[in-house]
């Protein structure tokens, strides 16, 4: 389905639509409105004009069908290397991620071809300060490979949407304390430990102040880094953290308090639960990454009927409890979307985190997070924390049991209600990249970034029909009649 | 008339349908002449103008004249002369690859190879699409003017497999010829990096093995005949127990006491053990077809050592064997020649890091040539480096080699090594996947040098 | 042969006087600048440079009718020939004010190889195991002085952002982001006449390519792209271009025949070079008819070790063509140049004859 799709994508690309008019039986606006019956004109690339209760008659309409804004994936390594950030030191704020970027990468077709069609793209979290994140859209652009099938690649929108910051374990990995022998080697130095990576960020941003001050004074000797971190204290760069274990989070805030960062995102947050009233109160937004299975590396599905039994021993929850849980497994997995009980939620607040520790869902790759939950976004925003969802390194899947819209699905098979769900992965995710006067809505005036699915949405069963991008359709499933 | 006219393209459908088993496996059904200012029919043999007539892709005529007659149906009907084709340049015969690096999917030639398999069991079936990797081999093959190609057993270890070569068809995909032989590859050859003087011995090792494995046959048979003429014997003896058993029984109650004393109860007779036929093995039966002169055998071999032994085990087991590297072959070339062993030179260099070396490609194959070793030229499993096999050629002769012996070193040599008489050169008969060069000959770089698939 | 042999007698008879008179080559065709072979053409030759080109020479001079090809000796793009075998400064990544021609050796015998080959000019960069290595030198393959065998002597800086030669344990980088911001720290911190017209890049992918021309356009500054590693997935930035790529070798040729074939199907122009290509002798030439095989274009293959590299040089008026008021640096072929049958006959550099091929004897 995706190669036939990419040869169409190849074809349609020749034939350049300069205008479009969709009319949809159900259309999400992607801020949690929905309207019936709907016109979008598109033209140049840009949405013209949104029209409830009209019709057309030229008009492209497949019944049944509903549209969404293009997926926007809040935090992914898409089409990013290893070679993203630099080893040889720890902190290098002004490393643009946009520099080494694969723009032909074939995860940003992967990714088109299941409705994403922005992205942030993260550094690598090998450094402390790691550098320079970019918001691309994930096609539009040129490919430099010769042997591409088509010309489509990634296209840089901001290639300075914000400065990653990595806490935990990740920033410190491969430092070693020098002991004679390797002292030659550049890793001999700090941060060994996670009290090291904080120590790292605080004296930066501590010369960055000093460096912004000197600024003002106009006495100021150019460095590129200290630039950068300067831009972040006067707020003109937003912050992302990436933070695992909730202490980490807790330690965000923390810096975030020492030194007024005005915009700080925590990234993955897989154990925000814990901070959650702590992240409200700060106004501090999460985007939560995918829960991952130790081995595999995938979304997690939900614990089994068989790993909940195991787990109810010794008894959290007494066996009628267990019996309806089963029931509802296998409930969800025929549809996809269950009205989860209240009771069901009790359950997984009490019983989730110990499940996680438990099975070994370790949520990354350095074993942080064990108390990660697949009940993450519902909890967070049950809590009033804003989010967004990301991929980070799933898109490495190539099933579609890794994209964006599967986690969207997941947060409602836990609780979530569909039109936060979606607003996640739309409006929400925009906002936090920074583009939520461009993207994430179906409005006049957004990018015509448009994605019509074959039924609703979050249904498990809906797929892409049609994938439109700046006004041109790249990805059409449409049945062959 | 309509009847006529149908009948007439009916006559031409079953006129296609009956076309030979060749035109049927290779794919190839037209019939046209080709029309160049000149032809080089084989290394020394020049003409011009050339008119070719080509027919299931092989060569009906070549000659001077257009000697298109009209042709016929089965049902009588005139199908008119078959259609002519003019081009500007030279047609030559497709050039032969003797040693190439192809590889079926899933036969993964660069693994350690077992000595048992064969790569004609790998090869697709006939059908578009069958192996998308080995067609874009040999579409690379026919760009570079490539006709026919050996895909070797395997790339690494002493038994390598068993080869074949291989001609292509109207699918871009190689062909089993039914030319089959036996890949080994001895010292630095077999283990990159690793001298291993012993591998030559050893493979000496496995044919003697192989050879006495047929004496034992004898042995057997001698002791077959002794093992019979003991039976007859035990049959005799058996037979007077018996009788002598029946007759106790019958004066036996006499003897009814003595019934627990076992050792004193006659014995029967010992049958004579039938002796064990040899045990067969695949892999030394391919061995035993080499000595029987039914495979070649191919060994690459690059250092002096392991050709002088692979030249003791050619006078030792009389092997049909052609040397393949052969790095330092031109310091033995007048020994090669008289042992007729041929040579398949690859155009790569195992030296290329020197920046002028003193024994070159075209050093070595002058040296080989002068003692009148038989050559052949090959992309020696460097994949891609096909195209390179006319350039690196006319460096010989820019070094003072003979044109027409260097072309026969590309086309009519290594089609004869290959056992592909339909190969090598431009006479009735052969294979229509020709060459066309606009420049001097085909070494000539700075003018349009094409390959032609026939239809 | 007479022929020969006559041109040969009276070049060494008026050698002495031969710079200030005037001497007409008459050979059997010409390689003209257009990549076209002409025949029945003269070259009118006076102080070491081209004067005149035609049908009918105007100046009056001594003639010499030379059997084969007149074309002009080949130039090698980037190359580590004739200097010293560690070209680099190892103990810090950004070295602009290395300078390749502190490492020339003017002495070796290498020069006399590559005259037998047909190179009469060689672009020396230093190695690019530095993100900032230094400055290349233009030399002439022969030449009686130093000041005459040095061509240019600052060509441009060079520089490097491939991983595998850059990637330094002690003082990093470690990535392509590392090489990167270096270049970046160097460009920040420079004077902006501390670098030349352009910068020649050793790459290896996309990234690194868009990184340095990002950076480049910063301070004005043209790249000369030296495309390393699998060209094929990068590529397609240069359309329209002259590239620099390595001399053909031998590893993984399967994709590179296609790669070739596509860069000429887009329209790029490629200078071969030596450095991290093919060391032997003839790979320049061997390129050229590589370049030509795969890509049918036998003008744009002898512009490859010709035209191309002195363009990117900048200096196309002096080097890399028969044209007039160029330098006389020619090479006499028994044939076209790109027929792989072809020796060299005789190569004269600056309007000497430096090099005869010995007669009768065929090279090997």
């Amino acid at each position: 389905m995706i190669l036939s799709a990419l040869s169409l994508y190849s074809m349609l690309c020749l034939a350049q639509q300069s205008s479009l008019t969709l009319q949809v039986d159900r259309l999400h606006v992607g801020d949690g409105q929905v309207l019936k019956n709907a016109i979008i004109q598109l033209e140049n690339g840009k949405i013209v004009s949104v029209e409830e209760g009209a019709t057309s008659t030229g008009a492209l309409h497949i019944s049944g069908a509903e549209l969404t804004p293009g997926l926007i994936d809040a935090f992914s390594y898409m089409g990013v290397s290893g070679q993203s950030v630099e080893e040889s030191r720890e902190s290098t704020p002004s490393l643009r991620l946009a520099h080494t970027l694969r723009v032909g990468d074939p995860a940003f077709r992967h990714a088109l071809s299941q409705g994403v069609t922005a992205a942030f793209l993260s550094p690598d979290s090998l450094n402390v300060i790691g550098g320079l994140g970019a918001v691309v859209k994930t096609g539009g652009g040129t490919a430099a490979d010769l042997f591409a099938e088509e010309q489509s690649a990634a296209r840089i929108l901001n290639p300075e949407a914000a400065l990653k910051i990595t806490l935990g374990n990740d920033a410190s990995w491969g430092n070693f304390t020098p002991n004679g022998r390797f002292t030659r080697n550049f890793r001999a130095r700090r941060p060994n430990t996670r009290m090291g990576t904080v120590w790292v960020v605080r004296r930066e941003f501590y010369r960055a102040k000093d460096y912004l001050a000197a600024r003002h004074q106009g006495t100021v000797a150019y460095d590129p880094d200290l630039e950068v971190l300067a831009d972040v204290l006067e707020g003109k760069i937003p912050v992302r953290v990436q933070a695992r274990r909730s202490h980490d989070v807790q330690t965000a805030l923390r810096l975030q308090k020492e030194f007024g960062w005005p915009r700080l995102t925590i990234e993955e947050g897989t154990e925000s639960q814990d901070a959650a009233p702590n992240l409200a109160a700060a106004g501090v937004a999460v985007i939560t990454g995918p829960a991952y299975d130790s081995s595999q590396r995938a979304i997690a599905r939900g614990p089994s009927a068989a790993k909940l039994k195991q787990l109810a021993h010794p008894p959290a929850v007494c066996c009628e409890d267990l019996h309806d849980i089963e029931g509802l497994e296998s409930g969800m997995e025929d549809s996809g979307l269950v009205p989860v009980s209240d009771r069901l939620l009790d359950w997984l607040v009490v019983l989730a985190p110990r499940y996680g520790a438990a099975s070994g869902l370790n949520g990354g790759r350095f074993s942080e997070g064990g108390g990660s939950t697949p009940a993450l976004p519902v909890l967070l925003q049950k809590a009033g924390v804003t989010l967004a969802m990301g991929s980070a390194e799933a898109h490495d899947q190539p099933l579609t049991e890794a994209s964006l819209i599967y986690q969207a699905r997941n947060a409602v098979r836990w609780g979530m209600d569909q039109a936060s769900a979606l607003a996640a992965i739309t409006s929400q995710a925009a906002q936090l990249c920074g583009m939520g006067q461009r993207l994430g809505q179906i409005k006049s005036g957004y990018d015509a970034d448009l994605v019509l699915w074959s039924g609703p949405p979050l249904d498990s069963d809906s797929r892409p029909l049609l994938v439109i991008l700046d006004g041109r359709i790249v990805v059409d499933n449409r049945p062959q009649e | 008339m309509k009847l006529r006219s149908t009948l007439a393209a009916l006559g031409s459908l079953l006129t296609l349908l009956l076309a030979p088993a060749h035109a049927q496996e290779t794919g190839y059904h037209r019939t046209y002449v080709i029309q160049a200012d000149a032809a080089w029919i084989d290394a020394e043999t020049r003409l011009a103008p050339a008119f070719v007539q080509i027919s299931n892709g092989k060569i009906d005529w070549i000659s001077q004249q257009d000697q298109r007659v009209e042709s016929k149906n089965m049902f009588g009907k005139s199908m008119g002369k078959a259609k002519l084709i003019r081009v500007h340049g030279t047609l030559a015969a497709g050039m032969v690859d003797a040693w190439t690096k192809f590889s079926p999917a899933g036969y993964g030639a660069d693994r350690k190879a077992g000595p048992t398999r064969e790569v004609a069991d790998s090869l697709p079936v006939q059908a578009p699409q069958e192996d998308v990797v080995l067609q874009a081999q040999v579409l690379a093959a026919r760009e570079a003017g490539i006709a026919a190609v050996y895909i070797p057993g395997g790339m690494r270890g002493l038994r390598q497999g068993v080869g074949v070569a291989a001609e292509f068809t109207a699918l871009d995909l190689p062909l089993d010829s039914g030319q089959h032989a036996l890949d080994f590859a001895v010292g630095s050859a077999a283990t990159p990096g690793i001298e291993r003087v012993f591998q030559a011995e050893e493979l000496r090792n496995a044919f003697v093995e192989a050879q006495d494995w047929r004496d034992s046959w004898d042995d057997f048979d001698e002791a077959m005949a002794k093992y019979e003429k003991d039976l007859a014997k035990y049959q005799e003896k058996l037979d007077k127990f018996v009788q002598e058993q029946k007759k106790k029984e019958q004066e036996g109650e006499a003897m009814a006491e003595d019934k627990d004393d076992a050792a004193k109860k006659p014995q029967p007779p010992k049958r004579p053990r039938r002796p064990a036929e040899p045990q067969s093995n695949a892999a030394r039966d391919l061995l035993l077809k080499a000595l029987d002169g039914a495979m070649p055998v191919r060994v690459v071999a690059n250092r002096l050592a392991d050709i002088r032994a692979m030249m003791a085990l050619k006078e030792e087991f009389q092997l049909d064997l052609i040397l393949l590297g052969a790095y330092e072959a031109d310091y033995v070339a007048k020994d090669l020649a008289a042992a007729e062993i041929p040579v398949i030179l690859p155009l790569v260099p195992d030296h290329h890091a020197q920046p002028e070396p003193k024994r070159s490609f075209a050093r070595r194959y002058l040296a080989l040539r002068k003692a009148k070793v038989e050559v052949a030229i090959a992309s020696g499993g460097v994949e891609g480096m096909e195209f390179m096999l006319p350039i690196r050629a006319g460096e010989i002769l820019a070094a003072g080699g003979e044109e027409g012996d260097v072309w026969a070193s590309l086309t009519s040599v290594p089609a004869k090594l290959l056992g592909l008489k339909q190969y090598g050169a431009l006479t009735a008969g052969k294979s229509a996947t020709m060459i066309l060069f606009e420049g001097r000959s085909p070494f000539d770089a700075s003018a349009p040098f094409k390959a032609h698939k026939p239809k | 042969m007479f022929a020969l042999s006559t041109f040969l007698i009276g070049l060494l008879a008026t050698a002495p006087c031969w710079q200030q008179n005037t001497v007409i080559l008459q050979p059997d065709a010409v390689l003209l600048a257009d990549g076209t072979l002409q025949e029945h053409v003269g070259v009118a030759i006076r102080d070491g440079r081209i004067l005149e080109i035609g049908v009918s020479v105007q100046v009056s001079g001594l003639r010499v009718p030379l059997q084969g090809v007149l074309a002009p000796g080949m130039v090698d793009a980037f190359s580590g020939r004739g200097a010293e075998r560690l070209l680099t400064e190892q103990s810090r990544q950004l070295t602009p004010q290395l300078r390749a021609a502190d490492g020339l050796q003017l002495a070796s015998p290498v020069w006399e190889s590559l005259l037998a080959r047909g190179v009469t000019a060689v672009h020396i960069t230093p190695d690019p195991t530095n993100v900032l290595a230094g400055r290349g030198v233009l030399v002439s393959a022969a030449g009686e002085s130093l000041e005459q065998r040095i061509l240019l002597k600052d060509t441009a800086l060079v520089g490097s952002l491939v991983q595998s030669a850059i990637h330094d344990d002690r003082v990093g980088p470690s990535s392509l982001a590392g090489g990167l911001e270096l270049l970046e720290q160097a460009f920040a911190t420079a004077k902006s006449d501390d670098f030349g017209p352009s910068l020649w890049m050793y790459l290896e992918n996309a990234e690194g390519t868009r990184g340095v021309q990002d950076l480049a356009a910063t301070k004005g500054l043209q790249v000369v792209p030296i495309l390393m590693g699998e060209v094929g997935s990068y590529g397609g930035q240069f359309p329209q271009q002259i590239v620099g790529l390595p001399t053909m070798g031998l590893g993984a040729f399967a994709r590179r025949a296609e790669t070739w074939r596509r860069l000429a199907k887009q329209g790029t122009q490629v200078a071969f070079g030596t450095r991290a290509g093919n060391q032997a002798w003839d790979s320049l030439r061997t390129s050229a008819m590589a370049w030509s095989r795969l890509t049918g274009d036998a003008a744009g293959a002898w512009a490859t070790v010709t035209f191309n590299p002195a363009k990117l040089l900048g200096m196309e008026k002096e080097i890399g063509s028969i044209q007039v008021g160029a330098r006389a640096d020619l090479v006499l072929w028994s044939a076209h140049p790109l027929d792989a049958t072809a020796q060299v006959v005789s190569v004269m550099v600056g309007g000497q004859t430096v090099f005869r091929a010995p007669l009768g004897e065929a090279q090997p």
